[in-house]
């Protein structure tokens, strides 16, 4: 079967295809999850090649499951830990043979002065668990109960934080005017 | 700061301004481009990988099909054998007159020996100190005169 036949199949769809033998599943499922992935694994390395890196253990990861692999949740509520897991990793490894600093939540540069930026001030000064469930659901598209079930935490702790992170924005000066 | 709010309202999907999350997403979601080259390289290890699986899936199961089936059966050959022969009970492994087994022979062991006789309990016949070929008092006797003399020659203490 070609890619263009699995589309609009759901992941279920195309990890039962998988199981019962049919590899080119693989490009379907690897190119529906392939940006988000990488994405993600860019934001928390902070290096796209490192994140590079992370993308092809990520889905090494995942591949090497099949036949055989059953998706009790959301593919990406799977990968989530997967993909972190790995970036802190790589990101330990760069760190031991560069000596770098370790930074979690890369943010794209922006233009100093502009909203953006004090933007990106704000969100650095957020508790890490609190820009973490802000960032999954808005950056990520996951649901609440997704996070909760990547995170391993209850729903009502992602509910907490959430309401937190964004209580935090909606008073801060610096990002008060989104809300406007 | 209490953390979890079982209670707390739902929060609704746009609770986040467009701007805002417009924002977000170039900040935290810039687009990373992947080379074709990464891709393929993906893909055909998968597909190499899960073809090798495949064939030696029927290897592996079978395998342990045959496993299974020889533990079974060596399982139940040893449980046969026991039950045909039966250990003899747990008896002296140390010095002659050891009779509880725990490596000194004192007058717990006399003891010991004088109430499983009385008691006619089955005597092993490594309790036969004395070698007569029988397991009887003279036995306890030589037990309990060993034990003293042992305490004897470490002068008086215990063992």
């Amino acid at each position: 079967m070609s890619l263009a036949s699995h589309e609009g199949r759901s992941d279920e769809q195309l990890v039962a295809a998988l199981n019962a033998g049919d590899s080119s599943a693989f490009d379907a499922l690897y190119y529906r999850h392939r940006d988000w992935v990488v994405r993600l694994a860019t934001r928390f390395t902070g290096s796209p090649d490192d994140a590079l890196d992370v993308l092809q253990e990520t889905f090494a990861y995942l591949f090497r499951k099949f036949p055989g692999f059953v998706l009790s949740a959301k593919m990406t509520t799977f990968l989530y830990p997967v993909v972190r897991n790995l970036s802190i990793a790589a990101r330990k490894k760069r760190t031991r043979e560069r000596g770098e600093e370790q930074i979690v939540d890369h943010a794209a540069p922006a233009d100093p002065g502009n909203d953006r930026a004090e933007l990106a001030v704000v969100l650095a000064g957020l508790p890490e668990a609190q820009r973490e469930v802000l960032l999954m659901r808005f950056v990520d598209g996951m649901s609440l109960q997704e996070i909760a079930d990547a995170l391993s935490i209850p729903e009502g702790t992602v509910k907490s934080r959430m309401h937190n992170a964004l209580g935090a924005l909606k008073t801060d000066p610096r990002v008060r005017k989104y809300f406007e | 700061m209490h953390e979890d709010r079982s209670d707390s309202e739902d929060l609704p999907d746009d609770a986040l301004p467009t701007r805002l999350r417009d924002d977000l997403l170039r900040l935290h979601a810039p687009a990373v481009p992947v080379p074709p080259r990464i891709d393929a390289a993906i893909l055909s290890r998968a597909k190499a990988d899960y073809a090798r699986r495949l064939r030696w899936r029927p290897v592996v199961r079978w395998t342990a099909v045959a496993a299974s089936i020889a533990a079974i059966v060596a399982i139940t050959f040893t449980l046969r054998f026991m039950l045909h022969h039966p250990p003899s009970p747990q008896l002296a492994r140390f010095a002659p007159g050891d009779v509880d087994g725990n490596g000194r022979v004192d007058i717990l062991d006399a003891y010991l020996l004088a109430k499983r006789m009385a008691a006619g309990a089955k005597t092993d016949p490594a309790w036969d100190v004395n070698g007569d070929g029988v397991v009887n008092q003279k036995d306890v006797e030589w037990i309990a005169n060993r034990a003293v003399r042992i305490v004897d020659e470490s002068g008086g203490g215990t063992k």
